[in-house]
């Protein structure tokens, strides 16, 4: 069979497994929520309300018939893509994600390139002269980057750059006194489409910060990962190898070594991406970006049922798209790998 | 051949030596002692030296030194001198030059030593462009053309190590050892250097693959002009490609002389050692027990794995396909044959690792096919074996101590402080004497002879009656196998073992072996003492391996 038809059957078999996890995800987060203390009703009337309006109400959201009977209507709606309506807006669960993924994917992703870039330029740059002071300070960034506690970094951010300095709004997505550009709710791409320069500023400036933050907090990942493995694949035989064949030092770390090391640099990439979304809870939260983790939050603390399952559901089925694109790239850049 | 043998330190011969070594001093960071003391060495242009010794004498430590490719921090002093130049001496550019060009370098591990992202002709074509000074005249050529003419080079060395030009654009694990090893030598021989260091170039070839990897190698370096340092623990195959051999001991030269006259009438005391182990090794030759009580009877054995197939036309891959073969207490039987004949296949349905699809297995009278349960435990413990590598099968974390006694707590034959008493005995008849200073080692801490004691020891704890042997000894270096192969004889008599020794090594199995027998595609082709198969071999396969098989030359009587 030829390679291309491998990597194609191997793509639909991972991707055949998707519709399961999903499926046992859902299940869970439904569980769950039910076995977590706390009542929609209390959080939506307080515990004041009339016994009668509370029963009313229980009845019109469902939440009175047997959790099996819930369970199907969940399942089922879930399968006609259909998430529900939000419990205490009666938005549709679906508008409020569209509202806010983008955001979330555009905080993400900003975040994600910012780490990538500063992480691997810093894990590169001890290469020259290994426990050199340049490797050590290397290495003191990526622990400390790594060991920093989220929260506490987005606050003194925060202090400094928008208190203090006043250089940049403390929070938000855009400035309140501008109108946001329309389209496909990514602020960068739809500013930039729409050629409007004030917009562009305001998204950036927003931008900033957070985008900042995350990626300094990411970017430690990135430094040990290839900081570790580039030493190995330069300490290995077929680099020693390369070497006696009278290979420049250049071409020895560029074409043997380096692609050697990025390759599980790649991988934990993915495994990243799944992790980013806890801490782009505490940075969302912080910032006040509306983005999915921010709505998250807020729907947990209202017992918002439809909402959080949707949002979870919604998520889990991104991380399961990218750690199938992660698991292809891998394969494609590694001839080793068979399916 | 060379002329008259120089003394240790002789004066350089008339033409200018490729390499010249005096008094070289090298010393590893960290290490007390250094690795080279004062060796002397000197290679003229077309030379064949191997450079043998004990393990630990500093053998590769004298590819590395000559290419400066010490470690960090390592010192290096006395007089290197390579094609004229001190390598030591050199500034960066020119000694990037001076390896590949002046010195080829073939490593032993084929496995670790390419690039797995890179394709077979882009190693090539990696080394070709770097040098592209050296070979490529023309200084103004366009990038097209250029890319051109290295693409023939490249193609024309595949060609000519017997590497299909089908084959440039695949990936090094899609090529066995030999091939690899072959693409090495393509690697280091690219640019035609003056001197082509091999530091145990087929040390991990079976012996078929081995003789036709050193041919292809000493042909190119004939062809090429180039002289050759070979780096080897293996008498007999130094003695087979080389013109001289130096014996180093200790980082020092030892002695120094033609291969015929080291071979047969070796001077000092080390190279007697080391040429008597080798011959220990080769033969040995004692007729089997007579009339000893049969032990196992194999009957029509077939092994057969299952290939992917569609339901109604299964296909078998018939690794073992009717072995029939009765072995006595006491005696050794050797299983040769060339990689994938099924010999390791043979040991793997024996000790019930792999499917059996018919014909019976007799231990002591009784067939194990028709046995289950506890009856059938029990009658395995009875066959043990022992692998090629001591290293991979004991548990790096388990003292040696405990991975000996750890078969007896798994069929709870005795309580924990018996099987501790058990393994100390066992140590001791393994040779690893005080048991007291060995138990408590992990087996990183041991030599490679060692490591292959406490595999036999544990084996032995359950009291076998048979022994598998599968290339138990390959992967040690000559005097060690040696040494192991005698402690295996001695077992073998103080407990009436049944040995199945295989090898790919004909020689070693006829000088071990009480019989030989020669598989081919599963079958027995060939069977009888090995000193005869060595003598008329009948079958094709057993040719090739008598003929692949680098042997002592006779001593005159």
């Amino acid at each position: 069979m030829s390679r291309r038809n491998e990597l194609l059957r191997y793509l639909g078999a991972r991707l055949a497994l998707a519709p399961l996890m999903l499926w046992l995800i859902a299940s869970l987060v439904f569980l769950l929520l039910r076995v977590a203390p706390g009542d929609p009703i209390d959080a939506l009337l307080g515990p004041k309300a009339p016994a009668a309006v509370r029963a009313a109400l229980r009845q019109q959201l469902g939440l009175d018939q047997p959790l099996t009977v819930q369970y199907g209507h969940f399942i089922s709606n879930l399968l006609h893509g259909d998430l529900g309506l939000s419990q205490a807006s009666q938005e549709p669960v679906a508008g409020i994600i569209r509202q806010s993924l983008p955001a979330s994917l555009e905080l993400g992703v900003t975040a994600l390139l910012l780490a990538a870039v500063v992480g691997l330029a810093v894990g590169f740059s001890g290469i020259a002269r290994p426990e050199g002071k340049l490797d050590l300070a290397g290495r003191l960034y990526g622990i400390g980057t790594y060991a920093l506690p989220p929260f506490w970094a987005a606050m003194l951010v925060q202090l400094v750059f928008a208190v203090w300095l006043g250089w940049l709004p403390v929070g938000g997505r855009f400035p309140p006194s501008l109108l946001p550009p329309t389209g496909t709710g990514f602020y960068l791409l739809d500013s930039l489409r729409a050629g409007n320069w004030s917009q562009l500023q305001g998204t950036v400036r927003h931008l900033t910060l957070p985008a900042a933050t995350l990626g300094l907090l990411l970017s430690g990942i990135f430094d040990n990962a290839l900081r570790l493995n580039l030493r190995r694949a330069l300490a290995s035989d077929y680099v020693e190898a390369a070497r006696s064949r009278g290979l420049g030092e250049a071409r020895v770390v560029l074409r043997h070594a380096l692609p050697n090391a990025l390759l599980p640099v790649l991988t934990i990439t993915g495994i990243t991406v799944a992790s980013l979304i806890g801490g782009a809870l505490l940075i969302e939260v912080t910032f006040s970006w509306p983005g999915i983790a921010f709505r998250l939050q807020e729907a947990i603390s209202q017992r918002d049922y439809p909402v959080v399952q949707g949002i979870v559901v919604v998520v889990a089925a991104l991380v399961v798209m990218v750690t199938v694109l992660v698991d292809l790239l891998v394969a494609l850049l590694d001839p080793r790998i068979r399916f | 051949m060379v002329d008259e043998p120089s003394a240790p330190a002789g004066p350089p011969p008339a033409s200018q030596p490729v390499l010249r070594i005096a008094n070289l001093v090298v010393r590893y960071p960290l290490s007390e002692r250094p690795t080279l003391n004062g060796l002397d060495l000197s290679l003229a242009p077309g030379d064949r030296l191997a450079l043998v010794g004990p393990s630990g004498c500093g053998k590769s430590t004298v590819a590395r030194a000559v290419q400066q490719l010490l470690p960090q921090g390592s010192t290096c002093s006395g007089h290197l001198e390579v094609a004229g130049v001190d390598p030591r001496q050199l500034k960066r550019p020119a000694l990037r030059r001076l390896r590949g060009e002046a010195i080829g370098l073939v490593f032993q591990d084929p496995m670790t030593r390419l690039n797995p992202l890179l394709t077979i002709g882009e190693h090539l074509s990696d080394t070709l462009e770097a040098h592209r000074a050296h070979w490529l005249t023309g200084a103004a050529m366009g990038a097209s053309r250029r890319r051109r003419a290295v693409r023939q080079r490249a193609e024309a060395l595949l060609t000519r190590v017997g590497i299909g030009l089908d084959r440039y654009g695949s990936y090094p694990h899609e090529f066995s050892g030999g091939m690899r090893q072959r693409l090495a030598i393509a690697l280091a021989l690219a640019l035609a250097p003056k001197l082509v260091v091999a530091d145990e170039p087929t040390t991990s070839l079976d012996v078929a693959v081995a003789s036709q990897v050193m041919a292809e190698l000493t042909g190119l370096c004939k062809e090429a002009g180039s002289a050759l340092l070979l780096i080897s623990h293996d008498l007999a195959m130094a003695g087979r490609w080389c013109d001289r051999i130096a014996v180093l001991d200790q980082g020092r030269l030892v002695e120094e002389a033609p291969s015929h006259q080291l071979l047969t009438a070796p001077a000092s005391p080390l190279a007697r050692r080391l040429v008597s182990k080798a011959r220990a090794r080769e033969g040995l030759h004692s007729s089997g027990p007579v009339g000893a009580p049969l032990l196992l009877e194999l009957e029509e054995l077939r092994s057969w794995h299952p290939l992917p197939s569609l339901p109604w036309q299964q296909r078998w891959l018939k690794a073992v396909d009717g072995v029939s073969l009765r072995l006595l207490e006491g005696e050794t039987i050797g299983v040769v044959g060339a990689s994938g004949c099924g010999k390791s296949s043979l040991c793997r349905a024996l000790m019930g690792l792999a499917p059996v699809r018919g014909g019976a297995v007799r231990l002591q009278g009784r067939d194990l096919r028709q046995l289950r349960g506890r009856e059938l435990r029990r009658a395995r413990r009875r066959i043990q074996m022992v692998f090629q590598d001591p290293l991979a099968c004991l548990n790096p974390q388990m003292p040696v101590g405990e991975a000996i006694a750890d078969p007896l707590l798994i069929h709870r034959l005795a309580s924990r402080h018996a099987a501790r008493q058990r393994a100390r005995e066992l140590m001791e008849a393994v040779g690893l004497t005080p048991a007291e200073d060995f138990e408590h080692r992990r087996p990183r801490q041991l030599s490679g002879g060692q490591q292959q004691r406490v595999a036999i020891a544990r084996a032995l704890i359950l009291e076998p009656k048979v022994l598998l042997c599968d290339e138990s000894v390959s992967m040690l270096d000559a005097e060690v196998q040696a040494d192991v192969l005698a402690l295996l004889r001695r077992l073998q008599a103080d407990l009436g073992l049944g040995l199945l020794f295989v090898t790919h090594d004909l020689s070693v199995a006829s000088g071990f072996c009480h019989r030989v027998i020669v598989l081919d595609g599963g079958r027995i082709v060939e069977e009888g003492p090995g000193a005869q198969l060595l003598r008329h071999p009948q079958a094709a396969i057993t040719r090739v391996l008598v003929d692949a098989c680098p042997r002592l030359p006779a001593l005159a009587a």
